[in-house]
């Protein structure tokens, strides 16, 4: 029986209307989400469309005792059993996204998972899939040897056709493993005028294109343009064939002809990821390869380049005899731009700097993703490349440089995330992204990765900041300490966010300062913070130090005073701290910290 | 600049007009009206949910407003905001709503991370303890939920 206190609580969280109690739901996790369905029939409707939205087949995923060997098939009958006793209160009418990569399931399979779950919009195949479908489960697929059961791929195929054409829901398909055998992206291609529902198709493959198979007519973007011409969002690769049309567009915009008619511009698509491609050995190659994707899709707001391939920075002479008038085709609408590159990411930038650079400059957002340390990443000659820029990411190993031996105009830059950087060497980055960059409000960066670039010797600012900081504390400690992560953001003075990213394993706690300190290196503001960690060292508190936290630490909030430093009982005979120290010294303290996405409190 | 808010019984404040602003409901309602000594009537809140919320907004005055949905929903709640969400649930339920109400979304979130967090780890059996639930479902269909809970993906 209910008391009347409980009626009162329970009326309470029974009163929040319905779209509150879905934020509540989408701030907890699966596990949460699958207990409170549970909980009553209320609670139930409310979580099941959320927890069914997307299936994964996939035995990792879904390990469960009903039938250990196969569970999805397991799922599979379910579903279908609900579907015949009472369609109307099915989890299937929930699931909007499969991804299938179970092995254990045919075709066949897929296509009744589909026929239960009428409502799915987002099919995802992992190659693997494909692969065993088309070759026997047991048998590992062979280029030379596939297809194996002819009767069995032509079976296969079948079942694509239906789940293709039959399944007009379908908006957003993706074949989610590069390594796809040739013969299965064969069948793919073949798949193609099944497909003109689509609005997104993600073929993810780094394989050579079928240019000499019985199939080369369909694999290329004029043919998949005929077959799906609503695209708005592509991954795809383009054959050589293809893009060597350039030339001929070139030749015959120069002399008036019908251009159009040889590359047929694409305007649905506005996202575009060029995927791996092992044809570009060269710079030039790439020139003409993007100067092709800029004729072909004249609207793309996105573009992703997925360059696998290294080349030389030494290209770039070739590469300008290479490159088109900009005037006769460039990115107007571009805004978004990812450069994911294994060798000289100095020759993609220069590329496609040049076919951005006539106006309206639109590209706000750039993200660069560097694999190898050499050939360096230039942030100068970024920001005079993309002058609009407001955002800028970037990731991996790379030599991130900017020698401001010129006066050059400050850049538009308010977002900058080089947390997952590393750079190498150049000790005058950091100081130069600063006097580049003073409109940034959001910097998120790698202490321990950018603080080792601040070195001794180097006569800026940054340097300066850094060297005073460790020398007050040096002076000022009041016990000793292991040796502290330092970094000086001498030149960011309008943040309003700093995110700094503490890459470790420690389980000791430690403590973060944030100094402010004049041009005349007068401390202004000292701010402390304890943090803690979990027994795999991943940061799970931060207070204010002196709040609750251990009294012996409590002096540290004064280390930058002075007058601490003529306290003769501060050095007689200091105790120790085994802690890890991380400190960070500005002449303007931003308003929002952030300490491994946990939020430093203000009081 | 000041702006007076009348709570639903009827308790007259007075508060700055930025922390008034933190309220996207109130700022709009002072753009329509334009600068008067009227007091904003506020039928939905009460004078205890409505000191509680003006406290709030005059810790958070100045906080940077951000509208991306996940960083949002992914930011930890501060230590500051977890002390102030220890109040019994039915403040806890009526602060949520007049965050709603007032449209005031971080402090709804800091609501909604709030109730996640006294559900984490948590039983069905549990959840229905702490909010005095009553099981509306039969053995045989609870037992369903939980067959078709195995098949949802945990991440």
């Amino acid at each position: 029986m209910t008391s009347p206190s409980s009626i009162e609580c329970e009326a309470h969280i029974s009163s929040l209307p319905q779209e509150l109690l879905e934020s509540i739901l989408l701030s907890s996790d699966k596990q949460q989400q699958k207990q409170l369905r549970c909980v009553n029939r209320r609670f139930h409707d409310l979580v099941t469309p959320h927890l069914f939205q997307s299936i994964t087949l996939n035995v990792e995923a879904n390990a469960m005792n009903i039938i250990p060997s196969s569970p999805c098939l397991a799922l599979l009958l379910y579903l279908e059993q609900q579907q015949k006793a009472c369609a109307g209160v099915s989890v299937a009418r929930h699931v909007r996204s499969i991804k299938a990569g179970h092995v254990d399931l045919s075709l066949e399979d897929l296509t009744r998972f589909l026929r239960v779950c009428p409502g799915v919009t987002d099919l995802a195949l992992f190659a693997s899939f494909l692969t065993e479908s088309f070759n026997g489960r047991q048998e590992q697929i062979n280029s030379s040897s596939f297809p194996a059961d002819r009767q069995q791929a032509v079976s296969s195929e079948d079942h694509l056709q239906v789940i293709f054409g039959g399944c007009s829901s379908i908006r957003n398909l993706q074949l989610m493993d590069p390594q796809l055998c040739q013969q299965v992206i064969n069948v793919m291609h073949r798949m193609l005028p099944y497909l003109s529902h689509l609005n997104s198709l993600d073929l993810g493959l780094c394989v050579p294109m079928p240019e000499q198979s019985f199939d080369a007519e369909l694999c290329n973007l004029a043919s998949l343009q005929s077959h799906c011409p609503h695209l708005t969002s592509l991954a795809f690769p383009v054959a050589r064939a293809e893009y060597g049309l350039i030339d001929t567009w070139q030749e015959s915009k120069k002399k008036g002809g019908d251009f159009d008619s040889v590359i047929r511009p694409w305007t649905t698509v506005t996202d575009f990821w060029l995927v791996g491609h092992s044809d570009l050995t060269s710079g030039a190659k790439l020139g003409r390869i993007i100067a092709f994707v800029c004729v072909k899709f004249p609207r793309l707001t996105s573009l992703t380049l997925d360059l696998n391939c290294p080349f030389a920075l030494e290209d770039t002479a070739a590469l300008k005899q290479t490159l088109m008038d900009p005037s006769l085709g460039c990115f107007r609408h571009l805004e978004t731009l990812k450069l994911e590159c294994y060798g000289s990411i100095g020759v993609a930038q220069h590329v496609l700097g040049h076919f951005t650079s006539i106006e309206p400059r639109k590209l706000k957002s750039l993200t660069l993703k560097f694999h190898v340390d050499v050939g360096g990443f230039d942030f100068l000659e970024t920001v005079s490349q993309f002058p609009a820029l407001e955002s800028l990411h970037t990731e991996g190993i790379g030599q991130l440089e900017a020698d401001l031996e010129n006066d050059v105009a400050a850049c538009s830059l308010a977002r900058i995330d080089i947390s997952s950087s590393w750079p190498v060497g150049s000790s005058n980055t950091l100081d130069a992204i600063g006097r580049l960059s003073p409109s940034l409000q959001y910097l998120k960066i790698n202490i321990g990765a950018w603080g080792t670039t601040i070195l001794s010797g180097t006569d800026n600012e940054t340097f300066r900041l850094k060297d005073f900081a460790l020398g007050r504390l040096n002076l000022a400690a009041p016990c000793s300490y292991t040796s502290p992560r330092t970094i000086s953001l001498a030149h960011f003075n309008h943040l309003s966010r700093l995110d700094i990213v503490d890459y470790g394993s420690q389980q000791t706690p430690g403590l973060l300062f944030l100094a402010e300190v004049s041009y005349d290196t007068t401390l202004m503001t000292l701010k402390s913070w304890f943090i803690e960690k979990d027994q795999s060292g991943k940061t799970c508190s931060i207070r204010c130090l002196g709040n609750s936290t251990p009294p012996e630490l409590d002096a540290f909030a004064n280390w930058f005073d002075p007058c601490e430093c003529d306290d003769d009982s501060v050095t007689s005979d200091p105790p120790s701290f085994d802690g890890f120290m991380r400190v960070i010294v500005m002449h303007s303290l931003p308003e929002h910290i952030y300490y491994d996405s946990l939020k430093a409190p203000s009081k | 600049m000041s702006v007076r808010l009348l709570s639903s019984d009827s308790e007259d404040f007075t508060v700055a007009k930025e922390v008034a602003e933190r309220s996207m409901l109130i700022k709009n309602m002072l753009e329509d009206v334009g600068d008067n000594d009227n007091p904003i009537p506020l039928p939905n809140v009460t004078a205890k949910i409505l000191r509680k919320v003006i406290e709030w907004c005059e810790h958070h005055l100045g906080d940077p407003v951000t509208n991306d949905e996940n960083e949002r929903r992914n930011t930890e709640i501060d230590e500051w905001d977890q002390k102030f969400m220890e109040v019994d649930q039915e403040t806890l339920f009526d602060i949520i709503l007049a965050a709603n109400y007032l449209d005031i979304k971080p402090l709804l979130d800091v609501g909604c991370k709030t109730v996640a967090n006294m559900i984490k780890g948590k039983t069905a059996e549990e959840i229905r303890k702490i909010f005095n639930i009553v099981n509306d479902l039969t053995p045989e269909e609870e037992a369903q939920i939980r067959k078709e809970n195995e098949w949802a993906e945990d991440r």
